[in-house]
């Protein structure tokens, strides 16, 4: 963000993004569409006479941000990668593509993800998989894979995810990029299109930590259309100063800590005993619930997505079937619609739900969530907590593919967080043969602020913000 | 290949969620779904001994974190903000919300 330091001029600024886009989007394949040039253009000088006139303009003007495409906006299609929505423009903005607006964002574009943000390598969508700028052999992560992919090549400036289990963590660790989930409820669900409701939050994503919490300020806070919305002031994160490291207390969760290929476990460790060298102080903690943790986030996920995509009948949304009755028509459409991923997640979750497995399956995950809500809560009134982000490194397209299981195990440390509803952020640590490794810090309840503190002075530790693939 | 034997329940399920699945499709679905199923079942094992109730109000035990002021009762939104003469507006009742 040069120009905002003055250092280059916003409309320079602008062309310089379009010029990283030119040179790296035929091959990443970050973005499902992009706004006209020529809008964002006018849109930019608009604001550049703005500040040269010295008139107030908004905290993010002429910020170039690249919005996932299961978040509705108006003015650009928005698909979440699938051709069931494809070409579908939404009647409204999605609250937090309002507030962008209102402080004078530009959105470039809508950011690819797997296919309704169901997997975590966006090899998924229905318009072709996204490739990580720093091997371009490797997937990006995912869901929100086009999303961190834009950052890492430096195709935006910000960029809005989503995470219902990882999904903008794990794209965050592997494209050396930062996200945070926030707490559940701080951040308007108005406009994102559901996958699993009482998991997911749209999360801010950035080159840096300071400026994944000038987005979180800008697009979180209460918002009457959402009913699991928080009554809470907007978060002040922004302004929050470096952690005093004598004053930090990081829980190493046994749990969360070990399992990992031995590159990672040993960054995580170096990290850690760096913080301690600081001053941070370092308490072990455990969490036997978190070996469960993943089946009961699938179940608990897999029959929220059977009731959310119950609405796409052929009827009120672009793919239609063809067929001859009304049973027929929904029939074909989906069959037509969906991939294979989301037809899987959905009898999944019909399952699930199903008279007979309902206690087996769905009672007896929630209750698992039940108890790690109630550990996570505990551990996190006293530290953060710290924690790997992905058991692999980003793995080569195609990879895990064939076997579900393998998928859904990279969210091993990720969807702890989702469940608790606690918010949780990710930063890069070290490169590995080229390849970024990323740490997990989770927190209390809107304790964002905290988070944000102690990612500034791991940043100072690492020297990573702000780094583009080259 | 073996016949995987959770085809019959792969097709009631296709049926439920109203999904045509071509015959190649409902055999790899199958096959993923019998691994799947046994995954998640590992949960109820665990389930049996936890005496927690599955519900619970995300933040009852953090005290006042629902903003300045007394919580407001929910009540009904304003419907004229939604409504345009009676009619719920969507754009092809004219135009986007904004210009409603």
């Amino acid at each position: 963000m040069d120009f905002r330091e003055g250092i280059e001029d916003p409309v320079e600024h602008v062309f310089n993004v379009f010029e990283a886009i030119r040179r790296w989007e035929a091959r990443v394949n970050a973005y499902i569409s992009l706004e006209s040039p020529d809008l964002i253009v006018e849109e930019v000088e608009r604001i550049a006479r703005g500040i040269n006139a010295g008139e107030k303009v908004g905290k993010l003007a002429g910020l170039l941000v690249s919005v996932k495409d299961n978040i509705c906006t108006s003015f650009l299609p928005t698909t979440a990668g699938s051709r069931m929505l494809d070409p579908y423009i939404p009647p409204y903005d999605a609250t937090v593509v309002k507030r962008l607006l209102e402080e004078d964002a530009i959105v470039v574009g809508k950011a690819n993800l797997d296919e309704f943000a169901m997997g975590s390598t966006t090899e998924l969508s229905a318009f072709g998989p996204t490739r990580n700028p720093w091997d371009l052999e490797r997937v990006p992560g995912g869901s929100s894979g086009g999303s961190a992919a834009s950052l890492a090549y430096g195709g935006s400036d910000l960029s809005l995810g989503s995470d219902t289990g990882g999904s903008a963590r794990l794209p965050a660790a592997y494209t050396a990029t930062v996200g945070l989930k926030p707490t559940y409820g701080l951040v308007s669900r108005y406009g994102l299109i559901p996958y699993g409701n009482s998991l997911e939050q749209i999360s801010p994503m950035a080159r840096s930590v300071r400026d994944v919490a000038l987005l979180l300020d800008v697009i979180g806070g209460w918002d009457p259309l959402d009913a699991t919305s928080l009554r809470v002031d907007k978060p002040r994160t922004f302004t929050t100063s470096k952690a005093d490291p004598s004053k930090v207390t990081v829980c190493v969760v046994k749990e969360l800590s070990e399992g990992a290929e031995d590159v990672i476990e040993r960054a995580y460790w170096r990290i850690l005993k760096k913080l301690e060298s600081e001053g941070v102080e370092l308490r072990e903690e455990k969490l036997p619930v978190a070996s469960k943790a993943l089946p009961a986030y699938y179940t608990i996920a897999f029959a929220e997505a059977a009731s959310n995509l119950a609405r796409y009948d052929g009827v009120f949304y672009p793919t239609k079937g063809g067929g001859s009755t009304w049973e027929e028509e929904v029939e074909l459409a989906r069959m037509k619609g969906f991939g294979r991923e989301v037809k899987k997640r959905i009898l999944m979750g019909v399952y699930a739900l199903s008279e007979g497995y309902r206690d087996e399956y769905y009672i007896a995950a929630t209750k698992v969530r039940r108890v790690v809500r109630d550990e996570v809560s505990r551990i996190s009134r006293s530290c953060i907590i710290a924690s790997q982000v992905s058991p692999i490194l980003p793995p080569r397209l195609g990879e895990r593919l064939d076997d579900p299981l393998k998928l859904y195990a990279m969210d091993v440390y990720t969807v702890i967080a989702n469940l608790a509803g606690a918010p949780a952020l990710v930063q890069p640590i070290e490169f590995y043969n080229g390849l970024p490794i990323g740490i997990q810090w989770i927190g209390k309840p809107l304790g964002e602020g905290e988070l944000v503190s102690l990612g500034l002075l791991v940043e100072e530790l690492t020297g990573l913000a702000g780094v583009v693939a080259g | 290949m073996m016949e995987c034997r959770y085809r019959s329940v792969v097709e009631k399920l296709a049926s439920l969620a109203k999904i045509k699945l071509s015959g190649e499709e409902a055999e790899t679905l199958c096959r993923d779904l019998e691994r799947t199923a046994e995954f998640l079942r590992s949960v109820s094992e665990i389930s049996k001994e936890l005496d927690v109730n599955p519900l619970y109000y995300v933040w009852d035990e953090w005290g006042p974190l629902r903003g300045p002021g007394e919580p407001e009762a929910i009540d009904i939104a304003d419907l004229n903000v939604h409504l345009k003469e009676g009619y719920v507006k969507v754009p092809w009742r004219g135009g986007r919300l904004e210009e409603a």
